[in-house]
């Protein structure tokens, strides 16, 4: 499957300032791209640079095969795009804002405009001036016309900041099939950890500037630590007893037992038994996943410097 | 060229459906009515006396006639339009930044510059609309007020002044927008408008007025009372003025980086 956006090492310096260093990424037709970063990190200038809005100091990078540059605007036919928090015009109604747009791209208003607004579920707000839209729904109208011209790659800064907990999973639903039915690539930046695990397919970390870990979902959960936790009466003396067992089990830093061989995370009752069996039984046995929150925190603290 | 019209065409739509524009339109129709009241107090002074419309200690000079009003027009429009048509240019192309809608301007299927292309004509056209509507309602005004020493002579001459003066200041409008785009927004381009007014009147003052972009117009409506002066170095140096403005416009749109 052909690449629909390819950097190769895509860098924007301002000043003594490295905004972007050197980042290479790679995003196929059909993927849901995750570009996971602090506020700072780099993300949206990257977007930016990606849209030819900003020239980048070196590097290059391309949509669907053409190289992005101010001047190569046939590129952006089939790109949709939502930078930062979506801005309307404040004094134009939701559907107006929509037909500027479609006039813009030279799309059938009448057809784009009534799909994308019942996508979004704007229907009831259509005539409503964008000034007087909450910030969730300014939201969606920013991505409601991201999608009017039904682009092939879509570029998405933050899409669920402001929308609630139904509007996310709404949105979530929207991009996936999107990707699924018409095989549209998405290439979403953001910073809430929980909502990219749940729709990327592929996930880059940015991190200071530097594209520090690309990752497919699968490789994701396969390095995520998981860790078995065991609180008992006598914590030395377990450690002793399951250590003696051969665990590698060590004391953490509140006081609890921690194991993460693969044996006892899958078999906890085991080491239960040896505990009980030895008269020091867990007052707590708990198996750890690490979330994707706190896998890109210890990725970034060990590869990018302490951050918490 | 159809592309082109299209964007011209949103760009008229926004304009149409913002409250800026009309009350630019309000505003600069004082023009010819306050230049109305006056030729009325110069015509009647006992009856605008009577009326309480004039002070007791007023002193009026000048005469009330179709020339001296045409005049009184060509004046206010080379130096009140320098603030109107600059507002019009600042309100086209900074409110884009106020809004923060410029980023969704930038990458779209046709070339970058015909953006700030479309707004310059759309600028032109509300700024020359406006300046027909004023020189209408000024023949309106001075009809109604019954003005004097009216003739064809002095309407064609007076209507070619109004139209010129017109015209050389709408396209010193054009550095204001690179002002309104590098400023990012209203401020910095009505600052330079402001700037170009005190300017104009200080260089005027010490007599290179001719070589003043900004004063040139004024100086062709006879503000100085020595006739309607346009030399052609002045037209040449309008005219680079406006050239200047138009594409170091068009280049910070096709070249700058756009962060905002």
């Amino acid at each position: 499957m052909r690449d629909m956006i390819y950097t190769h090492n895509l860098t924007k310096s301002y000043q003594d300032f490295q905004a972007v260093d050197h980042v290479s990424l790679r995003v196929k037709k059909g993927e849901i791209y995750g570009f996971l970063g602090l506020n700072g990190a780099g993300k949206t200038t990257t977007i930016r640079m990606l849209l030819g809005m900003i020239q980048s100091t070196s590097g290059s990078c391309f949509i669907n095969g053409q190289r992005v540059s101010a001047g190569n605007y046939h590129t952006w036919k089939q790109v949709g795009y939502m930078v930062e928090t979506p801005y309307s015009y404040p004094e134009l109604t939701v559907r107006e804002n929509l037909e500027l747009t479609c006039r813009l791209h030279r799309v059938q208003a009448n057809s784009a405009v009534g799909r994308v607004i019942e996508q979004l579920k704007l229907t009831k707000y259509e005539h409503r001036k964008a000034k007087h839209l909450s910030m969730g729904n300014a939201q969606r109208l920013g991505i409601a016309r991201a999608l009017l011209h039904e682009p092939q790659v879509l570029l998405l800064d933050e899409p669920t900041n402001g929308l609630d907990p139904a509007g996310i999973v709404e949105i979530r639903e929207l991009l996936q099939e999107l990707a699924s039915t018409k095989g549209t690539t998405i290439f979403i930046s953001s910073h809430i950890l929980g909502e990219i695990s749940k729709i990327a397919t592929k996930i880059g970390i940015i991190h200071n500037g530097s594209l520090i870990q690309e990752l497919r979902k699968e490789e994701l959960e396969k390095q995520r630590i998981v860790k078995l936790l065991i609180n008992t009466r006598n914590i030395k003396e377990s450690l002793k007893i399951l250590s003696n067992k051969g665990y590698a089990v060590s004391e953490n830093e509140i006081g609890l037992l921690e194991i993460q061989s693969n044996e006892a995370v899958t078999y906890p009752e085991e080491l239960a038994r040896i505990l009980v069996r030895a008269d020091h039984p867990p007052t707590m046995l708990y198996v750890d996943e690490e979330d994707l929150e706190s896998y890109f925190l210890r990725i970034i603290g060990r590869k990018g410097g302490r951050v918490l | 060229m159809n592309q082109m019209l299209n964007i011209i065409a949103t760009e008229f739509f926004k304009s149409r459906k913002s409250k800026v524009i009309w009350i630019t339109f309000i505003a600069f129709t004082l023009l010819p009515i306050m230049g109305g009241f006056f030729m009325f107090v110069l015509k009647n002074p006992a009856v605008a006396e009577k009326w309480g419309l004039l002070g007791a200690k007023a002193q009026l000079a000048g005469s009330a006639d179709w020339p001296s009003y045409f005049g009184l027009l060509a004046q206010g429009i080379a130096i009140g339009g320098l603030l109107v048509f600059g507002f019009i240019t600042s309100w086209i192309f900074g409110r884009e930044y106020t809004d923060r809608t410029v980023k969704d301007l930038l990458a779209l299927p046709f070339p970058r510059i015909y953006i700030p292309i479309a707004k310059f004509i759309t600028t032109f056209i509300w700024s020359l609309l406006l300046a027909v509507w004023v020189i209408g309602v000024g023949f309106f005004v001075g009809g109604i007020i019954g003005l004097p020493q009216w003739s064809s002579t002095v309407w064609e001459h007076g209507l070619f002044v109004l139209v010129v003066t017109s015209v050389l200041t709408i396209i010193l409008s054009t550095p204001v927008a690179l002002f309104a785009c590098y400023g990012r927004g209203y401020l910095a381009p009505i600052g330079f408008v402001i700037m170009t007014m005190i300017l104009s009147q200080i260089v005027a003052t010490v007599g290179y007025g001719s070589y003043f972009p900004w004063a040139i117009p004024a100086l062709f409506s006879n503000v100085s009372g020595e006739g309607n002066l346009l030399k052609a170095t002045s037209v040449i140096i309008i005219f680079v003025t406006s050239l200047i403005g138009l594409i170091s416009t068009l280049s910070y749109w096709r070249f700058a980086d756009h962060n905002g």
